[in-house]
């Protein structure tokens, strides 16, 4: 029943999602058409780095003498094929240098997902348990700091207290060059190098779930049902986590999946800062580089994450929600 | 996707919600304005606002030529000289100089950037929430792309592709953001236009352009405004990013700016990074608390109740 | 007659107030009543009497701001200073409670039989198979359909009337000494209100409970429980035996809710009688007056024309859901004669509020043809139709949802009478003035806000509204569902005196029979989209042709 229901909605979340993607791919390719230049160069890398006759090559397979219309079709051919590009500073197709640094984006914001879902819930369940006391305000405010300082800024103040000052982390990089560690070792070693990017990420997400957490619970605690579980008997532990908190899950993953975008976006700085080797940091140095077929690239992909994790929050959700229907 | 889940609340975004730090509930009796402006965090957000909005528009006066050229010797510390009390840069650039400076870039692309988004989620969500149908459904795929695309990525790419001009800056962060607000005026919309006094204008006469100007918009508006601050604060930190990635108008300030060349000397003058950053945070954190009284004063939920 | 040593429960000078000096608010004052074992108990009154604070103060479940005062003893344990871990152990063991709303009691992520077995398991050990053997007996004996199946369902699965099947079996799971039932039926369908009441009142007996009854509405309490408790502003006024409830109370404000109340068996008729009103009067040293009013009847009514008004041919209207198209009005055909008032009952979901949007043209029909004294505005559009059915008003059901929050009903007035076209302020000022006294308000409501009013007097604002374009025709979807006893009589009479005054026609919609048999000349019975029977306001009652009709009728009997 419930494992049907779920391959259901996987179906129906596939089948919404056909539109969204399309429109994705027609958003990058009008971005491409605001480009200097024809798409060819844009493709070929900076001007002067392909032959005249590999442009005319690329000219013909990108089909910029054609209506815009074709372009669109040739466009959507050479994105089936994963044909995103070349990019000429790493000699590189642009879709290997992509999927090669996702991983290591990926790491990081599922590691800061995880650690701002942990803090930012615990957070929020004692605010909302003891709502109006010294505690509450005591988080609130500090919560409230969080949500309004930039995470970057945050991410360089710990690299001057907890690297530089203390030298208890390293400031940058994902592992220790030339140290040849394996196993364990080099994981605890790669793990050390994630602690400051993941705090500067984490700090925001904290405070947008704390919140979160802290309203629905204080708004579901004032639903009816809440007075049923009291009438049983059940203690106040009881009825917090398996009443309160239980349906409160259900805003938190609409709401984790509406940040989900705002937290890869949220890579380039930190990336940059940390010089951590994942999407973000190549978005930065392609824009350093001005090259726009990395970039729009990054960009596609990114996109296409974010819908993929959509429809995942969506699964979870529905496994959460009995009412929502298939 | 998560626009169409028909989960049981729709919760539109998590607002900052400081009324738990209140003693009591705003008062309810007195007007909304009333009970805004006596409220102490109100106060409290108002005394950072308003000294930091002088500040940008005495910018020209208190500091008065450029605030890139070099006016003394790299990197004197705070307090280290009378006539720089924040010291200098690497470049020997004033940091108070600075900071006012960056206040009009900071405070304007905030307020510009949360302007385009209402304005754009206002016509978007209005739109599709009153009329419904086929305009729905093309509008909601829209906002749904803007909403999928990392916001601080398609800023990089549209500054990147447009150049970094604050009109540029000011349309990239609106882009990514007012799907935020076409949403929860959509939302609104959709339920208000069946709510019976709706109901009871339209069996009366009242056109469409009526109905919507003064029965659902004065109801739909209070949560729109709330979202505003939130999206100007959001767009302060937008744009600190961006130009601390270098994408902000090279001839001009900005406390990201200022962030990104006081990077480099982390290790010996940590303060050039630690000022701007403190700015910023100071001024968002301002931005919230209003807005978050903003949320309190017009919340239907604590007035309105006889 | 046991001692009060005997007595279950004994609540004594109970008092609860929320707030602090100034805004405080005393809910419940200095109340005194008990209930015997195996006794039935019913507290009566209208809204915010204090019956619903006094049942969470019993249970420990009000809020963290109330202020008590008293004592509670159940069982000899005394439950107003007793500790959390007390009250937990006695709550759903020894008190079982249920509310008013079904939909929303039940927490909406568990499977029915868990919440049952949730409770169950909180006060006996008992293993996983064990509890769930005992929810499925539990179920069969709320006598919920397929127990086997719909133990497993999710509370969005199941009906209304299933759902408080499953509160109750959730509240007796422990086999309590005392059940509180919290307005058990208000949401309720009167034929599923009937059923619900027979459960409850058969466990009562099989379990040997003790039940306290809170419920707004006398019939009900009379019926189903041996003495009642009539609250007021949160004091006792009478204690009296339900059986004699009708002829031996004494206290006028009681005397006063029975008058004022529209019984089906009372046989009452706008053209014959006006329905009494309770008048409340706060004394100036505190306490309160009541008197009871009854209106001069209108004189002179006139009798509905031959002249045919309004006209609905063979109409449909259906809207889409998730699953397809639902044929909410399916092929309804009827007319209303000039100056009639034609009545139309029928059960939540029946179609009757889309009938009612469908003809004032707020939402489309499929088919069918609406005409307004023989004019077809079926299809208009634009000014066409604003023009033509200017002499067509509604007024509408919830008093809270039907005036814009944010406009003063001076407003809200002017407004209407801009989009009708009187182009002089001065003329405008005038007829709003004119209306406010016409409905009973005083012109100082012109600068007020709808939240600064009552639900009864909101109520007098939607028919104002409604009223001051001059209709002929008047559609009124439930429009005193909401309302008390003795509010819902003062605007039932106010209808009725501005239908002689005004020469109106009304639509009248409502779930209530007792309320239709009052204001129709004839009445028309909706099923399913369908109207499945019509006749004279003398027929109907007495003898009804379809066997829905009669179940209907004897659910309120």
């Amino acid at each position: 029943m419930t494992a049907l229901r779920l391959v259901q909605k996987t179906g129906r979340g596939l089948l919404n999602a056909i539109p969204l993607v399309i429109g994705v791919l027609v958003l990058n390719f009008t971005l491409i058409q605001l480009l200097p230049g024809d798409a060819a160069e844009v493709f070929a890398g900076e001007a002067g780095a392909a032959t005249r006759e590999t442009m005319e090559l690329l000219r013909i397979r990108f089909g910029v003498d054609q209506p815009v219309l074709d372009q669109l079709i040739i466009y959507f051919y050479n994105l089936a094929r994963l044909n995103l590009g070349f990019s000429v500073r790493y000699n590189a197709p642009v879709a290997d240098l992509i999927l090669s640094r996702l991983s290591m984006t990926v790491l990081l914001k599922l590691a800061a997902l995880a650690l701002a879902l942990a803090v930012g819930v615990a957070i929020g369940v004692a605010m909302a348990v003891w709502r109006g006391s010294w505690l509450d305000r005591f988080l609130s405010a500090l919560v409230l700091l969080f949500y309004s300082t930039p995470g970057f800024w945050i991410g360089l103040m710990l690299v001057v207290l907890l690297s530089i000052n203390l030298g208890w982390f390293p400031p940058e990089g994902y592992r220790t060059i030339g140290s040849g560690l394996k196993g364990w070792a080099y994981a605890a070693d790669v793990a050390r190098h994630m602690v400051l990017p993941v705090l500067a990420t984490a700090t925001f997400f904290v405070a947008i779930f704390a919140r979160l957490i802290r309203t629905a619970m204080i708004d579901i605690s004032r639903q009816e049902f809440v007075r049923t579980a009291k009438a049983k008997g059940l203690t106040p532990a009881q009825v917090n986590i398996k009443h309160i908190l239980r349906n409160a899950l259900i805003p938190l993953t609409t709401v984790t999946g509406m940040q989900l975008g705002t937290l890869l976006g949220g890579s380039v700085v930190i990336e940059t800062i940390f010089g951590w080797p994942g999407l973000g940091r190549l978005t930065y140095e392609a824009v350093m580089a001005r090259e726009y077929v990395v970039l729009l690239g990054i960009l596609l992909m990114s996109s296409l994450v974010v819908i993929l994790a959509n429809l995942l929050t969506d699964l979870l959700q529905t496994w959460l929600d009995p009412r929502i229907k298939a | 996707m998560t626009f169409q889940s028909s989960s049981a609340r729709p919760l539109s975004f998590p607002l900052p919600s400081l009324s738990f730090l209140r003693r009591r509930p705003a008062s309810r009796s007195g007007s909304t304005w009333a009970s805004f402006i006596r409220d102490p965090f109100v106060i409290l957000g108002f005394a950072v606002v308003v000294p930091l909005i002088a500040l940008a528009i005495l910018a020209p006066v208190l500091f008065p030529g450029d605030p890139l050229s070099t006016v003394a010797p790299a990197l004197i510390p705070p307090g280290g000289n009378a006539a720089f009390p924040l010291g200098t840069d690497t470049l020997g650039r004033n940091v108070a100089a600075g900071l006012a400076h960056g206040a009009r870039i900071s405070l304007s692309i905030g307020a510009l950037a949360a302007l385009f988004s209402v304005g754009l989620g206002l016509a978007v969500g209005a739109t599709a929430g009153y009329f419904g149908g086929l305009a729905d459904r093309i509008l909601v795929r829209v906002t749904e792309l803007f909403q999928t695309t990392p916001s601080f990525l398609l800023a990089v790419v549209i500054v990147t592709l447009g150049g970094p001009s604050v009109g540029v800056i000011v349309l990239a962060i609106g882009l990514g953001s007012f799907p935020i607000v076409a949403r929860l005026v959509r939302a609104e919309f959709r339920s208000l236009k069946n709510a019976d006094f709706v109901m009871a204008a339209r069996s009366q006469g009242f056109g469409n352009w009526r109905i919507v100007r003064e029965e659902i918009l004065p109801n739909a508006l209070p949560p729109v405004l709330t979202t505003a601050s939130v999206l100007m604060a959001s767009a302060i930190l937008t744009e600190s990013g961006l130009s601390f990635l270098g994408l902000g108008d090279p001839n001009l300030v900005s406390w990201g700016s200022m962030i990104g060349a006081g990077r480099e000397m982390l290790q010996s003058a940590w303060y050039l990074t630690a000022i701007p950053g403190g700015m910023i945070a100071l001024s968002i954190l301002a931005v919230n608390l209003v807005g978050d009284g903003l949320n309190e004063a017009l919340n239907p939920r604590l007035r309105n109740r006889g | 007659m046991s001692g009060p040593e005997q007595k279950l429960l004994e609540v004594d000078r109970l008092s609860v107030s929320f707030g602090r000096r100034e805004n405080e608010l005393r809910a419940v004052d200095a109340l005194s009543f008990s209930i015997g074992a195996g006794e039935a108990v019913a507290l009566v009154g209208e809204s915010g009497c204090g019956k619903s604070t006094t049942a969470h103060a019993i249970m420990g479940l009000l809020p963290d701001g109330a202020t008590r005062q008293g004592a509670v003893r159940f069982a000899g344990t005394e439950l107003l200073g007793a500790s959390r871990r007390t009250l937990q152990d006695i709550r759903g063991d020894k008190i079982g409670m249920i509310f008013q709303e079904p939909n929303s009691s039940l927490n909406p992520v568990y499977r029915v039989g868990d919440q049952i077995a949730e409770a169950l398991r909180r006060h006996r050990s008992l293993s996983r198979r064990a509890a769930r053997t005992r929810t499925l007996e539990l179920l069969e004996l709320v006598r919920l359909p397929h127990p086997s199946r719909q133990i497993d369902a999710y509370p969005h699965q199941l009906s209304g009337g299933q759902r408080q099947r499953a509160m109750i079996a959730m509240a007796i799971c422990c086999q309590p000494k005392l059940l509180i039932a919290d307005e058990p039926t208000t949401a309720l369908d009167a034929t599923i209100q009937a059923q619900i009441m027979e459960l409850i009142d058969g466990l009562r007996r099989e379990l040997s409970m003790a039940l306290l009854l809170i419920s707004h509405d006398l019939r009900l309490v009379a019926r189903w429980t041996d003495r009642v408790v009539v609250m007021h502003h949160g004091e006792k006024l009478e204690d009296v035996a339900a059986r004699e409830l009708f002829e031996t109370a004494r206290h006028p404000y009681t005397l006063g809710l029975i008058a004022a109340s529209v019984g089906l068996d009372r046989r009452l008729h706008y053209r014959k009688t006006t329905l009494a009103e309770v008048r409340t009067t706060r004394e100036p040293q505190g306490g309160y007056a009541f008197a009871i009013h009854q209106p001069h009847r209108v004189a002179d009514l006139p009798p509905a024309s031959s002249e045919t008004l309004l006209s609905v041919e063979n109409l449909v209207a259906e809207y889409q859901t998730g699953s397809g198209t639902v044929r909410a009005v399916d092929d309804v055909s009827f007319t209303i004669k000039a100056g009639e008032s034609l009545g139309l009952v029928g059960e939540s979901g029946c179609g009757k509020s889309t009938l009612s949007k469908a003809i004032m043209r707020l939402i489309p029909s499929a088919s069918g043809r609406i005409a307004l004294r023989g004019r077809d505005i079926t299809r208009l559009e634009g000014d066409e139709l604003k023009r033509a059915r200017r002499p067509m008003q509604m007024v509408f059901q919830d008093p809270y949802g039907s005036l814009n929050p944010r406009r003063s009903v001076g407003d809200i007035l002017n407004a209407t009478l801009v989009v009708n076209g009187v182009a002089s302020g001065a003329e405008r000022q005038q007829k709003i003035k004119a209306m406010l006294d016409q409905v009973g308000l005083l012109p100082s409501a012109i600068d007020r806000y709808p939240h600064e009013f009552s639900g009864g007097q909101r109520q007098r604002i939607g028919i104002a509204r409604a009223l001051i374009v001059e209709p002929e025709f008047v559609v009124c979807d439930e429009p005193v569902s909401a309302l008390d006893v003795s509010i819902q009589a003062q605007i039932l009479n106010l209808l009725v005196e501005l239908k002689a005054s005004l020469g109106l026609s009304y639509l009248f919609i409502s779930h209530d029979l007792g309320v239709v048999q009052y204001i129709s000349d004839r009445v028309m019975v909706m099923k399913d989209g369908v109207i499945i029977e019509e006749a004279d306001h003398g027929t109907i009652w007495t003898s009804p042709r379809q066997a829905y009709t009669r179940e209907l009728i004897a659910a309120v009997g």
